[in-house]
């Protein structure tokens, strides 16, 4: 229960990071391929896909690793993945042409909106971390 | 201590206390701010559909699905076709009281290389129309040439690029202003460029859902009726004489959808005044309660000498401070949700959305941040009387 407690925020992003990975290709999948030609978004969601994964591992082993330092450093490392994944559709990659479409209403938006969150807490991870260890360091 | 933190100390360190506080006031922004930017959606998609009409009446085939379909088409994007005889266009020109007179002729795509859906193609008359061009969302004076388009704002495409079209590279001149209607998403163009389309998709062998040129049938006639002149006279006419097609007031048309939009803005309202009642009592007595509890914090601040009036500020504070929080991030995860996903929600409801300007949004942001605040404050304001009229020794004695 005391590791959960201490280890709050990563389970958050950790929880976060799977939502973004699996949900990538599964709820708030881009436009279905179609028989014809593999859209532009397919990319898109095969890279958010790999980031997603690439988080989880981040996390996760930020979760396992109990090196203060070590883990200071993953969630540094998960501020430009968060960035990455937020940045690939629609800037890094292109999306269909039709906001109506699959990959601009649900993909788009989710991926952004979970990414940005993964940002913030990732941040605030960081700047709770560099307070206690401030606060450590003057208790000394 | 500096008696001045101790507002913020107490909301960081009873962290339950100040999370449960919180998690009332983002319900309670949430519901004000949320519905009062999808009424406005709602009532903006309507207005803007009846605007983009632009016409006083429209005649479709009088089958009974073509009103259907160019419902469809306005509202949900479906993309739809019908026609009827080009000859009628003489028969409408010549009715006493027409002002302005253009035909449409839609054609649904096979799959655009774009995209995986049917494109909704409306061929119109350059010289007549007098619905499409003013809506023009960046200027164009040109005619349009072979081969040129207009999109929907929901087609990011951009002005000067290309849209392939079976094959077929066409030119974008002119972007549409957004609708929140399903007019958005189609892409309109002149009679030849639509007889350039069907030739280009019967070479690529791909089936077009029509097989009549734009020469023969037209889909839909909008009619703009000169002032003085009663158009439901001249619907009736057009009626009584053309029995091959019907003719109804645009308003007429959308009546069924401003009902709808009505039922489900009153049903919201409803909703956020309830949710805002609820929320507003058990904050209220969130706040007497803890206030209640924290009767000896207060008798001891008391003791060290801290006079009535700056308990009753500092108790005051802690609620203007959560107030504050709440309003923001209820304001923040709202405005992230309802901003990033319009699109999906305005499919979902089948009614014209579109989302208010940066003015009318701030606007809301304020209003809501004003009362979620005031409402924390009003609560706080009891919670200080019920501070200050503590009874140091007693309370220290029990």
């Amino acid at each position: 229960m005391n590791y959960l407690k201490k280890n709050f925020v990563k389970f958050i992003e950790l929880v976060l990071s799977l939502i973004l990975a699996i949900g990538s290709f599964t709820v708030f999948a881009a436009c279905p391929l179609s028989e014809e030609h593999v859209m532009a978004c397919h990319y898109a969601q095969l890279v958010v896909t790999t980031l997603g994964v690439i988080l989880v591992v981040q996390s996760l082993a930020a979760v396992i690793i109990s090196n203060e330092k070590v883990k200071l450093g993953i969630t540094l490392a998960q501020i430009p993945t968060a960035v990455a994944v937020f940045l690939v559709p629609g800037t890094i990659f292109s999306l269909c042409m039709m906001s109506s479409m699959r990959c601009i209403s649900i993909f788009q938006p989710a991926v952004r909106v979970i990414s940005a969150i993964v940002f913030v807490v990732s941040v605030a991870d960081v700047v709770i971390s560099f307070i206690k260890k401030n606060k450590q360091g003057v208790s000394k | 201590m500096n008696i001045a933190k101790l507002p913020l100390k107490n909301i960081i360190s009873y962290k339950k206390r100040t999370i449960g506080l919180i998690l009332i006031l983002v319900i309670l922004t949430m519901s004000l701010f949320g519905g009062s930017i999808f009424i406005k959606s709602l009532n903006n998609g309507l207005d803007s559909l009846n605007e983009r009409l632009g016409a006083d009446i429209i005649v479709l085939p009088k089958d009974a699905e073509s009103e259907v379909d160019l419902q469809n088409l306005l509202l949900q994007g479906t993309p739809g076709y019908f026609y009827m005889d080009k000859s009628i266009l003489n028969d409408l020109e010549s009715i006493e009281g027409v002002d302005r007179i253009s035909a449409q002729y839609f054609l649904v795509s096979a799959n655009a290389d774009c995209c995986s859906v049917k494109v909704q193609i409306i061929g119109f008359d350059e010289e007549t129309d007098f619905t499409i061009k003013p809506w023009l969302n960046e200027s164009y004076q040109g005619v349009l040439k072979d081969d040129e388009i207009i999109v929907g704002s929901m087609l990011s495409t951009k002005v000067g690029h290309t849209l392939k079209l079976y094959g077929k590279e066409f030119l974008v001149v002119g972007k549409l202003e957004k609708t929140g209607t399903g007019l958005d998403t189609a892409v309109y163009t002149t009679g030849d460029t639509v007889k350039t389309l069907i030739e280009a998709a019967e070479d690529k062998g791909i089936s077009i859902l029509s097989k009549q040129s734009p020469d023969d049938v037209i889909s839909s006639v909008y009619i703009d009726v000169k002032d003085g002149y009663d158009i439901d006279t001249i619907v009736s006419d057009i009626n009584l004489n053309n029995s091959e097609v019907k003719a109804v007031r645009a308003r007429t048309m959308m009546t069924s959808t401003s009902d709808r939009l009505g039922i489900i803005s009153s049903a919201i309202s409803f909703f956020v005044k309830i949710i805002w009642a609820f929320a507003a009592i058990i904050l209220i007595a969130a706040f007497y309660i803890i206030t209640g509890e924290r009767k000896k914090e207060f008798a001891a601040l008391r003791v060290i000498g801290v006079s009535r009036k700056k308990l009753g500020v500092l108790v005051m504070s802690e609620a203007i401070i959560i107030g504050i929080i709440g309003s923001v991030f209820g304001i923040i995860i709202t405005g992230a949700f309802m901003y990033s996903f319009s699109v999906l929600i305005g499919t979902r409801l089948d009614l014209p959305y579109l989302l208010p300007g940066v003015v009318t949004t701030t606007y809301y942001i304020l209003v809501t941040f004003i009362s979620v605040v005031l409402l924390g404050t009003i609560s706080g304001l009891i919670s200080a009387y019920r501070a200050v009229s503590v009874d140091t020794a007693r309370i220290l004695r029990e």
